[in-house]
């Protein structure tokens, strides 16, 4: 096994410059256009408990740009785990990758966050009569984006292969909780749609 | 703006969570689990290190892990940036989160547990193609192995979109924040050069 940063870099060798030198440390006018059609984002976070990694998404932009260091993420709907707030809570630590439909670069944001419930940043995101409970808000350390081999590889934009995989009720079932697939998987999708905001 | 600092308060603003969110986490990787991890080409592996958190995209043309057992996965480092910021934090900090995504299902399987990063030839060369091997593989073991109804995916609808077509390029990015950076010239060897070095 590897265990020091020197054993890693010697065999790598050095960082193409231009991978370094992308980075920007405040949200330029592009990286704020590129932030503002992603609808979607994963949240990455730690705690005493070790790492999350949260999917988040909405039907606009995921995030909002308040000025130029600043995001706001609102916590809508989820299944009330809350492990990336528990962490977030007690280590500020987060990082964000967004993802875009179609393109195969992805944009990440590292930095700091804290979380709020007061209304006046909650209610700043209120829609059809639904509020988020808290905001997480960024503190932006770092913005560059990523080329894209990962996805390349992958085909991500481009296959369905949605049906190849064990369905939520299937996983389920297997795990011992008593439900029947057929019927948890057919109900899921009206039962998620009446609270997901 | 008044901080949530502690647990309680945070607890205080949410409902108890779903018992099905806490009764379906296991330890290992099921039949079930397994089939769904091996039909994912693509995940999002987060770690972290004393510069801080770090999530990045790893994807490849079949299962983007081998699944060496029930609780092991095998994850190749093909040629990237050489910026190695995640696994300059694993050999410091081996907690890891991966999260597995399949086009077209709005389902996310998630992973967390600890990983170490090799450079033995016995792990490299099951990866072998076409003349290449990574030059290191990430070996994780499984803590816990859940999966995540979608609603991040079904407000998001990204299976269903295309976004792209109005997004700056990646030369525009770099030179919106490097001052005399060549934006066409990046742009016009970009796609070329990613797909000579794919592997």
């Amino acid at each position: 096994m590897i265990t020091s940063i020197a054993a890693l870099t010697a065999l790598y060798g050095e960082a193409n410059p231009r991978s370094l030198n992308k980075v920007a440390h405040r949200i330029t006018p592009l990286y704020r256009q590129w932030i503002g059609a992603a609808r979607f984002c994963v949240l990455s976070t730690v705690g005493p408990e070790g790492t999350d990694a949260s999917p988040r998404g909405d039907d606009g932009p995921v995030v909002r740009v308040v000025d130029d260091r600043t995001l706001w993420l609102p916590d809508w709907r989820g299944n009330n785990r809350l492990d990336c707030l528990r962490n977030i809570v007690r280590d500020g630590r987060i990082s964000l990758m967004f993802m875009v439909p179609g393109s195969n670069n992805v944009v990440r944001v590292n930095g700091t966050a804290r979380l709020t419930a007061d209304p006046g940043v909650t209610g700043t995101f209120d829609r059809r009569g639904s509020r988020p409970a808290t905001v997480i808000m960024i503190t932006l350390s770092e913005v560059y984006f990523q080329c894209a081999k990962a996805l390349m590889r992958a085909g991500l934009w481009s296959r369905d292969d949605g049906d190849t995989v064990p369905t939520a009720g299937q996983l389920l079932h297997e795990a011992g909780d008593d439900v029947d697939p057929a019927s948890y998987d057919a109900t899921y999708p009206d039962y998620a749609a009446s609270r997901m905001w | 703006m008044t901080p949530i600092t502690t647990i309680a308060a945070l607890e205080a603003r949410y409902e108890a969570a779903h018992p099905v969110a806490l009764t379906k986490v296991t330890d290992r990787i099921t039949p079930a689990y397994r089939s769904w991890i091996e039909a994912s080409r693509f995940c999002i592996l987060s770690t972290v290190g004393p510069e801080g958190t770090d999530g990045t995209p790893r994807g490849d043309d079949g299962p983007v892990v081998q699944v060496a057992d029930a609780t092991t996965l095998l994850m190749p480092d093909w040629q990237g940036n050489n910026r190695l910021d995640s696994l300059r934090n694993i050999v410091r900090d081996g907690r890891f989160s991966l999260m597995f995504l399949v086009p077209g299902k709005t389902d996310v399987v998630r992973i967390n547990g600890t990983a170490q990063v090799t450079a033995d030839d016995a792990f490299v060369a099951r990866f072998e193609r076409k003349g290449m091997q990574p030059a290191t593989v990430v070996v994780f073991t499984v803590a816990e192995v859940y999966f995540q109804c979608g609603k991040a995916l079904l407000r998001s609808d990204i299976w269903n979109r295309n976004d792209a077509a109005d997004l700056p390029s990646a030369g525009a990015l770099v030179a919106d924040a490097v001052r005399g950076f060549d934006a066409e010239a990046l742009d016009a060897v970009y796609d070329q050069s990613l797909k000579s070095t794919m592997w």
